[in-house]
């Protein structure tokens, strides 16, 4: 069985594991994620939901995750896969957050002082 | 195999009832209509408590039941508080509901007053904005349907997105605006009853301290207060909202519907009651590592978690309410587009001296097509929900600053207005592709403000407000 996963780096922490010719022998599925390439400590656990051939993993810091399939405890894929996440910086994010409180400000005196305006020529 | 929370003869017999219960519904009150404005705008004659109700209902839409668990999931706590921030489009849109009304109080359409504020050009850029937006909305919510009845039931994704769709314009065809509002009113006291019900059932069944030890550990980045991605999401979501609320037609077309000085309170009203109803479904999503569940698609947590929790009777709850958001902003979506094409292309361009009767039948045509064009377009699904909606955001927001300036100040011509409203787009677009759907909006909007604001510094002519009465010939 073959995992596939994203082939760039992850910006928001989310990101979506493919997995192509599951037999039904092989239901129910794990993912292992771990952030070494010989599995010495797994990360998480994650059940597969059902029988969809993808699962959405989130909530990851910045860092390199390997990830591979397993059935009882099997492990049941060709080969890991390995994930590099990667946020934003900081500052970009916390400039973008100011641009927007500094613009919804500006948007709020627009319409209260029109509003105001509009009441009295009433 | 998978096991469903519901099982799929129970969900299409809900699906079903509903669908005829809910046409019959249309049928009844269509036969009030007896002109195109009976049609439209519900003979103008609409009052507080069906006001506020469906302010209220058609803004809880796949986006607060669906789109909001599905943020959380992917942004954390930032993506539930972020989402119900949305609530300020109504709240600001009150005091504009009631200048539209003053302004045009025998207006159609949003296209209307940019046409007859702004010109040809910038009204040319609003149509397309509007025609993509309401696409956007349109497909989301189709799909959406679709995506809730497969994950709680197993029924196919195409036939439940085809029966949600024929059973929205089923009943908006024959009853118009007024089966929209009127089925508005009783889908919000569903869906306020039902969320009641589902955050008492979460916070009495998974504790708070399990969920949050969970995330802490295993995904410590849904709980970071500065989670890069998400702060910028955060106020990106809030303009995406301004937009779609100030620019679409499905609020204004609520506005002129409204009684004179309804408006003002209906909006607040709305807005207020919908403020928390994304925090308890963005809830849900946070709740999902802890039980265990890891969705295919990220869309689908709202429904997979709450099933899971609540077990059949709370899946009936959850697909109920779900159901009701969906239909009560699915109709309400196809009505105002309709109106737009009927009234801004059909009535303006294609043939200015239609009859009342020419344009009801007109308008009728055009919610079948939009309708079938809806459910062409639901077929593939292109994208995630969230990913779909925000990428609406870039056009959306790009019109904020054009309205507002344009309601209530005199110094803004149309060149500028258009300029802002494409270059906005243009530039929401790239920061789309190039940095991510959680700044599309954001920049739109910051963009399209500083084009207005040089247009508001260059211009020498004053606009007067008589020029907004054409609409009443």
């Amino acid at each position: 069985m073959r995992l596939s996963g994203p082939q760039t780096e992850v910006r928001a922490g989310y990101f979506v594991i493919e997995f192509e010719h599951v037999p039904a022998a092989l239901r129910p599925l794990y993912l292992q994620v771990s952030t070494s390439n010989s599995f010495d400590t797994i990360v998480q656990t994650v059940p597969v939901m059902g029988d969809f051939e993808q699962v959405t993993l989130t909530g990851f810091e910045s860092g390199h995750y390997f990830i591979r399939a397993t059935h009882e405890d099997t492990v049941v894929s060709e080969t890991a896969i390995s994930v590099t996440v990667s946020h934003y910086p900081v500052w970009q994010a916390l400039t973008l957050f100011c641009i927007g409180a500094l613009l919804f400000l500006l948007l709020l005196i627009t319409l209260i002082s029109g509003h105001k305006k509009a009441v009295n020529n009433d | 195999m998978t096991e469903f929370a519901l099982d799929t003869h129970t969900a299409l017999f809900i699906i079903i009832g509903f669908a005829l219960a809910w046409i019959a519904f249309g049928v009844w009150l269509g036969r009030k209509n007896k002109s195109h404005e009976d049609f439209a705008l519900a003979g103008r004659n609409v009052g507080y408590a069906f006001a506020a109700a469906t302010a209220m209902a058609t803004w809880v839409t796949s986006n607060t039941t669906l789109v909001a668990p599905q943020l959380t999931y992917q942004l954390g706590v930032w993506g539930m508080v972020g989402y119900s921030f949305a609530a300020l489009g109504l709240l600001l849109f009150a005091p504009m509901a009631k200048r539209i009304k003053q302004l045009l109080p025998q207006g159609y359409t949003s296209g209307d007053f940019i046409r007859l504020r702004y010109g040809r050009f910038a009204w040319g850029v609003f149509l397309v904005i509007s025609v993509v937006y309401a696409f956007g909305w349109l497909v989301s919510l189709g799909m959406a349907g679709g995506i809730l009845l497969e994950a709680l039931s197993g029924l196919d994704y195409y036939i439940g997105m085809t029966i949600i769709l024929a059973m929205c314009v089923g009943y908006t065809l024959f009853g118009g605006l007024r089966a929209v509002i009127a089925t508005d009113f009783l889908q919000a006291l569903i869906i306020i009853v039902g969320v009641a019900v589902v955050a008492y059932w979460l916070i009495d069944n998974v504790g708070l301290t399990s969920i949050h030890m969970e995330l802490s550990q295993a995904h410590p980045q849904l709980l970071d207060l500065l989670f890069p991605a998400a702060v910028m999401f955060l106020f990106n979501n809030i303009f995406f909202g301004l937009g779609e609320i100030f620019h679409s037609n499905v609020w204004w077309s609520r506005a002129l519907s409204f009684r004179k000085d309804v408006a003002y309170k209906a909006y607040i009203t709305g807005g207020l009651l919908w403020l928390p109803i994304p925090i308890v479904t963005g809830f849900i999503a946070l709740a999902a590592p802890q039980l265990g569940i890891f969705p295919a698609s990220a869309d689908m947590i709202g429904p997979a978690v709450a099933s899971s929790v609540l077990g059949k009777a709370g899946a009936i709850v959850v697909f109920i309410v779900v159901f009701s958001a969906l239909a009560s902003s699915l109709d309400s979506l196809l009505a105002a587009s309709s109106d737009l094409v009927t009234q801004d292309i059909y009535h303006k361009l294609i043939k200015k001296k239609a009859t009342d009767q020419q344009l009801m039948r007109f308008n009728r045509y055009c919610l079948l097509g939009l309708g079938f064009m809806t459910w062409l377009l639901c077929l593939p699904r292109i994208a995630t929900l969230g990913a779909l909606l925000n990428f609406a955001g870039a056009f959306v927001a790009s019109t904020i600053w054009p309205i507002v300036i344009g309601l209530y100040w005199r110094r803004l011509q149309g060149t500028f207005a258009g300029l802002a409203m494409a270059a906005g787009t243009i530039a929401g677009l790239i920061a789309y592709f190039w940095i991510g759907f959680y700044v599309a909006a954001l920049v739109s909007c910051a963009v399209s403000g500083l084009i207005c604001a040089a247009g508001v510094v260059f211009n020498k002519r004053q606009f007067s407000w008589h020029e907004l009465q054409e609409s009443q010939q």
